[in-house]
């Protein structure tokens, strides 16, 4: 009955946050696997490493939504959508949603958020079942 | 925002002030300029036109006065034979000569130079008439038949004595002096003359010549007499106008003689000892009035002409003073400006840190708080579907989040309060600071880290206890946290030693795992973490440490490779 995605990619510092998004996407039933990244430096290695995971976890890479979280150490939401950006084609995906997490609504965030490409979306935690089965069946 | 706008514009103001100031020096500058310029402009053309005027006042009065005594030489030659009238006349023509050629300096002026012209002719007109007379040997003619009396010398001599007499009065009064003294010279010689004249013609009317030049020569000896600002001139125009009385006895006595008819006696006394013994005297004091006032004149002069220099030194001294006053001010200005451009500086620095203290205390208070939330969401969902196995997990997590909150909280506390009190200095014990910290981290763990110290400092150290304790609290803490579990023996070291002027170094150094080279700029940041899968605090520890020791006036710095880390700080003693 919902809709299904092959992958999401949850990137957040707090350990705490990652376990409430699985709970929300498990609950939404929108995908089979779920991805989990400390921070933006080890989302965008995990991405780089297409060949590695394509073998692994074989159709259910690459993930086609990624949920991130803007404030993080080493490098934050915004520093990995910049990198993301300065991917080679081959390595970056086709048609990827990324989501944007945040703890308190800031329009100046918002406004830079949406001037990604690949951003579709800004949530403020904490993230519901509901909100993901909305995005997701807006594929 | 609006105290960085406004010290910006408290800079340029500066910056403005400055430039007026520069204008304001260099109107000032053109103003002391056009003084000085002008002051020895006017100083100096006075100077030059009472020198003209003098020069001009001795040629006019000598051709004056020559020329009278020409005429008369001429005729006392004529009726007497005398050899003696022949010479004065010659010796006279030459100095008239002289005068006339010097007359040509005036030329410049077209007006002088008319009226030279003038005289040149109507004198050339004369010279001619009186040689003729002279060479003639018209000596005892009746005077009516002598060419010296003739229509045409009279008409010269009128357009002559006019011409010199054009030249108007001098309002200055060592010039108009000059005037008059040539003025007294040639009326006392018409006087002698008439007298003399109308002794050898019998003619009454030279009398009449004479009575018309006689209130004359009063009116001028009591103007200068008026005109005179010193004792001496003032004695030697009274000894001038008394052998001019004596002379003036003398002539009138003479002229009774020759209304009477007695020519003879009338010569007599015209010629005789008294009369000339008087005219000597009357001669001597108008020579040497003349020298004191030529020199009165000079001295006049010379005091202008050091009157302009002290003028001009003392325009220059106050320019300089002037010139100085405005380098001092714009140094103020600039030294006020570089403070000012230092103070806005640290108000920016200031400024950026309380935004993202803003920003990231709305973004780290709310996150826990937030999560906090989605796990109480969470346990409803949990609780209405039966699902009871995870309950304890969830509120683990609650409780993990509510504690962040709390820490976060505090640290916030403690740098608001870090901006506010200042600690008093008090002796610092390490050794006590030692056991603190060693209770602190090992009751966290991390048996199997060495924490080693080393007091070596020779002074003993003032300064705040408490902030010093936090300092170390934190530096170590973080040494235990990020120890490199791949290593044998993993280890903290604290030193501390005294540096020659007293301050206390203290050195926290480390084996672990060390701050990846691209985070070195933000180590001491607000809200840095270097790596969420080790680090649980706020972010704000190494910034507070940053905040304590620059409290104290202290500084630090740090090194860092994967090898180990070594931060040194540089403390002041008793600040």
């Amino acid at each position: 009955m919902a809709s299904e995605c092959n992958s999401i990619l949850v990137v957040d510092d707090n350990e705490s946050d990652r376990m409430l998004a699985q709970f929300a996407i498990e609950d939404a039933g929108v995908t089979k696997k779920i991805f989990f990244s400390n921070d933006g430096e080890d989302a965008l290695n995990f991405m780089k490493e297409y060949d590695l995971y394509k073998k692994k976890e074989g159709d259910l890479y690459p993930p086609n939504v990624v949920l991130l979280d803007i404030n993080m150490p080493k490098m934050n939401g915004f520093e990995f959508l910049d990198q993301y950006e300065k991917l080679n084609a081959d390595e970056r995906y086709q048609s990827l949603i990324v989501l944007m997490l945040t703890s308190s609504h800031s329009d100046e965030d918002k406004a830079r958020a949406e001037k990604y490409d690949a951003v579709k979306g800004f949530i403020t935690k904490p993230i519901t079942e509901e909100r993901i089965a909305e995005i997701v069946a807006g594929l | 925002m609006s105290l960085t706008k406004q010290t910006v514009e408290n800079n340029l103001g500066g910056k403005r002030l400055i430039l007026w100031l520069i204008v304001a020096l260099i109107l000032n500058a053109a103003m002391v300029i056009y003084l000085y310029v002008d002051l020895y402009q006017t100083n100096t053309s006075e100077i030059k036109s009472r020198q003209y005027h003098l020069a001009l006042e001795d040629v006019r009065g000598d051709i004056e006065y020559y020329s009278e005594v020409l005429t008369m030489s001429s005729r006392l030659y004529s009726f007497t034979g005398n050899e003696k009238w022949k010479n004065r006349y010659l010796d006279n023509a030459n100095k008239l000569q002289d005068t006339i050629a010097r007359s040509k300096d005036f030329t410049s002026n077209v007006y002088i130079d008319v009226l030279a012209k003038m005289f040149n002719d109507a004198s050339d007109k004369l010279a001619a008439i009186e040689s003729k007379a002279l060479s003639e040997q018209a000596i005892g003619l009746p005077w009516k038949d002598n060419i010296l009396f003739g229509r045409e010398y009279q008409k010269q001599r009128q357009l002559y004595v006019s011409g010199i007499q054009q030249f108007s009065k001098s309002a200055h009064s060592s010039i108009r002096l000059n005037q008059l003294k040539s003025r007294i010279a040639y009326i006392d010689e018409v006087l002698t003359m008439s007298a003399r004249m109308a002794s050898f013609t019998g003619d009454i009317t030279w009398e009449e010549r004479y009575l018309r030049f006689v209130p004359l020569l009063d009116a001028s000896i009591a103007e200068a007499l008026e005109l005179s600002n010193n004792k001496k001139l003032e004695s030697l125009l009274a000894k001038v106008s008394d052998a001019n009385g004596a002379l003036i006895a003398i002539e009138e006595a003479a002229f009774g003689l020759v209304a009477k008819g007695d020519l003879p006696a009338a010569q007599v006394l015209m010629f005789g000892v008294d009369y000339e013994s008087q005219k000597l005297i009357y001669a001597k004091g108008m020579d040497e009035f003349g020298h004191a006032l030529s020199s009165e004149v000079l001295a006049e002069i010379q005091t202008l002409d050091k009157k302009t220099q002290f003028s001009a030194v003392l325009i220059l001294l106050l320019f300089m003073l002037l010139m100085g006053f405005a380098l001092f001010v714009i140094s103020r200005v600039h030294a006020w400006e570089e403070k000012l451009e230092l103070r806005n500086r640290e108000l920016k620095s200031k400024k950026d840190e309380l935004e993202i203290f803003s920003y990231s205390m709305s973004h780290d208070l709310k996150a826990p708080l937030k999560t906090i939330l989605g796990f109480s969401t969470r346990i409803a969902k949990h609780l209405d579907r039966g699902r009871y196995d995870d309950l304890s997990l969830l509120n683990s997590h609650v409780h993990k989040n509510a504690e962040k909150l709390d820490v976060l909280i505090d640290d916030i506390m403690d740098v608001i309060k870090s901006e506010k009190t200042k600690d008093l200095s008090e002796e610092v014990n390490f050794p006590e600071i030692e056991d603190h910290i060693r209770d602190g981290v090992y009751s966290l763990g991390h048996e199997h880290v060495q924490l080693l110290t080393s007091f070596k400092h020779t002074h003993t150290f003032y300064g705040q206890k408490s902030s010093l304790k936090q300092i170390l609290e934190n530096l170590i803490g973080n040494a235990f946290k990020y120890h490199n579990p791949g290593v044998e023996n993993p280890y903290v070291s604290l030193k501390t030693s005294s540096e020659p002027d007293g301050k206390l170094q203290i050195t926290v150094s480390d084996n672990g795992i060390g701050i990846p080279e691209n985070l070195h700029d933000k180590v001491f940041s607000m809200f840095f973490r270097a790596d969420a899968s080790l680090s649980f605090g706020s972010g704000l520890g190494l910034y507070l440490v940053k905040k304590k020791i620059e409290n104290m006036k202290g500084v630090i710095d740090f090194s860092s490779s994967p090898r180990g880390t070594e931060f040194i700080i540089t403390l002041p003693n008793k600040f």
